[in-house]
């Protein structure tokens, strides 16, 4: 049984500290280093398989970590079981209890916590108001849409007044334009109870628009970077982040001169000149990732630093912006992305085009 | 159907499923009906002026004593046996269907569907063998000079319920099993992450999931044991007389009259019994099949 103290309706910070999971010889959770603070929104973010969906299940207590600890709010949760945790799950296929009412199914945790029945009923219509499905309570759970289930799940999970919301991967069996709408649902939800969610996703659209941090997972299951939407797409500390979180053109290199303002590769491109964040040693070869909203055309004058000279393979013109798929003369496949202001010049397929690209947005990673 | 035979094949096989229920189910069923309600007559007398339907042998279960109380006991133990095995296989079934896994799954099935490989009579022999003043549990018990004499574990109801229980529980763990196995493990985890304890997962998420095996297995055990003549017989005491031996000494006896009329009743009450649990449960006759 929750106390009253953990049941009070704000975030609690959830510290994991050096969690590793291992099932057999299968590391699916390696060494993983977090400290969620509390009332946020963060997002693990990875490809399917990445262990992220362990790691949830580490912290709703349904697995114990092989090594290491998990704190909420400062208090070790070894050997406390799923049903005493402060935590509420949003399984993946939500798992409403089909025989039950909407009704019942937000009431189910208050039920356990044998909460008055009045009290209960306005908490219940509560919710279903926070969830915006005022009048659904005598509804079956088979008779609702996706979206609307969606809702129902959330506002089961929050009945029982969780400090922390683990959600996983909920949306994904929503259709986009539902999920769009949802994600915007689920971050007012957030902001309204000021409960600390942990989001679980191989979406990064999700991940970069809902988030305050994310979390980046490689297929290893380690946790690659924390940091900010904005931290991961625009300073990627690692290649895998780099490559899996947005587009980028990958480009292989050797470090030929590192300075403390920038460096100088080389690479079958020329020599390019570029950030170092992870201050490689020269000699050493390493992935140079330019984004390709980054990449512009040379008409004139303006140049940003590296320039190349490419033929156009492809185009997509997708009304606010047209992609381009360009190869450089020893055949390196690039792709540019520009924004439509209505006066760009019309290029042919087969036209030769000169691309330039600035240091400040040219990142060598490993 | 005619897709599958086309059109004669699919007449010849309805047909002789339709003759077959005619000449083995419905035919006999009508000829036992007609008997129940006429009186028992000498043979010269039939289809004489005494020969006229009549209520009288369905009337004798309320006026003869004894046959009254022997069919409400059968009822009482029926439901008790029914009960007791419902008790011991939602267990079993539960660890069956959630929690035994790979080898040890095989192995727990085999050992609860092996037994039913030898015949019903020769399963309750066994308990005869353990259950006699001279059996195996006697012996045991008197090996471990725990008792001094054997103990009459015949004497009365007890053998039989015993048996029975053994006897229909494949009929009641199959059922539950196949129930519980479809349950979404997420909705038990849900529950649990809600705070829930395990006897508030059971009875608000496994038993409500489950309450179509409920149902079935509880209707073919009771319908089982109601009609059973092999275990009160081998098992029984005189204080443990069965319906069914009611029926089997009046066939015996030449009553083929009141006999049937009996059969019937019972037949009777065993749809009966499929009514109110399909009430009780909230169950449709659907499910029942599958």
């Amino acid at each position: 049984m929750m106390t009253t103290e953990m049941a009070s309706n704000v975030g609690h910070d959830v510290h994991i500290k050096d969690v590793t999971m291992a099932f057999g010889p299968v590391t699916a959770v390696d060494q993983v280093n977090v400290h969620i603070p509390a009332g946020t929104f963060f997002s693990f973010l990875g490809p399917s398989g990445c262990g992220k969906t362990t790691l949830l299940k580490l912290v709703s207590g349904f697995l114990e970590p092989t090594r290491g600890e998990i704190l909420i709010n400062g208090i070790n949760m070894k050997g406390v079981g799923p049903n005493k945790r402060p935590t509420a799950m949003i399984f993946q296929n939500l798992a409403l209890f089909p025989l039950m009412t909407v009704a019942e199914n937000i009431a189910f945790g208050l039920d356990v916590m044998g909460m008055e029945k009045r009290q209960k009923k306005s908490r219940v219509e509560a919710l279903l108001e926070l969830v915006d499905l005022p009048h659904a309570g005598n509804l079956r759970v088979t008779d609702l849409s996706g979206g609307q289930r969606q809702r129902v799940a959330i506002a089961r999970a929050l009945a029982v007044e969780p400090s922390v919301l683990l959600l996983d991967e909920p949306l994904s069996a929503l259709d986009l334009k539902l999920r769009k709408h949802m994600r915007t649902e689920l971050r007012q939800i957030q902001q309204k109870t000021d409960v600390t969610f942990i989001y679980i996703t191989h979406d990064q659209g999700e991940a970069l628009t809902m988030s305050d941090r994310v979390g980046v997972m490689s297929q290893s299951g380690v946790l690659e970077q924390v940091g900010t939407p904005r931290e991961i797409y625009d300073h990627p500390r690692t290649a895998f982040v780099a490559s899996f979180v947005g587009e980028n053109n990958a480009i292989p290199v050797t470090m030929a001169e590192n300075k403390r303002e920038g460096c100088m590769v080389e690479s079958k491109l020329g020599t390019l000149s570029c950030q170092n964040p992870l201050n490689i040693e020269s000699g050493y070869s390493a992935t140079a990732f330019v984004r390709p909203e980054t990449i512009a055309l040379v008409n004139g004058s303006g140049s940003y630093g590296n320039q190349l000279r490419c033929r156009i393979l492809s185009q997509r013109f997708e009304g606010a912006f047209m992609t381009m798929e360009l190869t450089a003369d020893d055949g390196t496949l690039l792709t540019l992305r520009q924004s439509n202001n209505g006066r760009q010049p019309p290029l042919e397929k087969g036209d030769s085009a000169a691309i330039t690209f600035s240091p400040e947005h040219t990142m060598v990673l490993r | 159907m005619i897709d599958n035979f086309g059109k004669t094949g699919t007449l010849v096989v309805l047909s002789l499923v339709g003759a077959w229920l005619l000449f083995m189910v419905i035919g006999p069923q009508l000829i036992a009906i007609d008997y129940s309600f006429r009186p028992l007559l000498p043979l010269r007398k039939i289809g004489g002026a005494e020969d006229i339907y009549t209520l009288k042998n369905y009337l004798t279960l309320f006026s003869n004593t004894l046959h009254r109380s022997v069919f409400i006991k059968t009822i009482w133990s029926s439901i008790l046996v029914t009960s007791i095995a419902t008790a011991v296989c939602y267990p079993v079934s539960f660890y069956l269907a959630r929690v035994a896994r790979g080898a040890k799954l095989s192995l727990m099935l085999m050992a609860i569907v092996v037994p039913y490989w030898i015949n019903e009579l020769l399963r309750i022999f066994a308990w005869q063998l353990i259950l006699s003043d001279a059996g195996i549990l006697n012996q045991l018990l008197m090996g471990l000079s725990l008792i001094h004499d054997p103990i009459n574990f015949r004497a009365g109801n007890s053998a039989v319920i015993l048996g029975m229980v053994y006897a229909y529980i494949l009929f009641m763990v199959f059922p539950l099993y196949n129930a519980m196995e479809s349950l979404d493990q997420n909705q038990v985890d849900g529950a649990r992450d809600l705070g829930a304890s395990w006897p508030t997962i059971h009875w608000r998420i496994v038993i409500p999931h489950a309450k179509p095996g409920i149902a079935v297995g509880c209707i073919m055990t009771f319908m089982l044991t109601a009609g059973s003549v092999a275990a009160p017989q081998l098992l029984g005491s005189p204080s443990s007389f069965w319906f069914t031996q009611i029926i089997y000494t009046n066939y015996e006896t030449a009553n083929w009259n009141l006999g049937t009329a009996y059969s019937e009743v019972l037949a009777l009450l065993s749809l009966l019994f499929i009514f109110i649990m399909l009430k009780l449960f909230k169950v449709g006759l659907k499910d029942f099949i599958k």
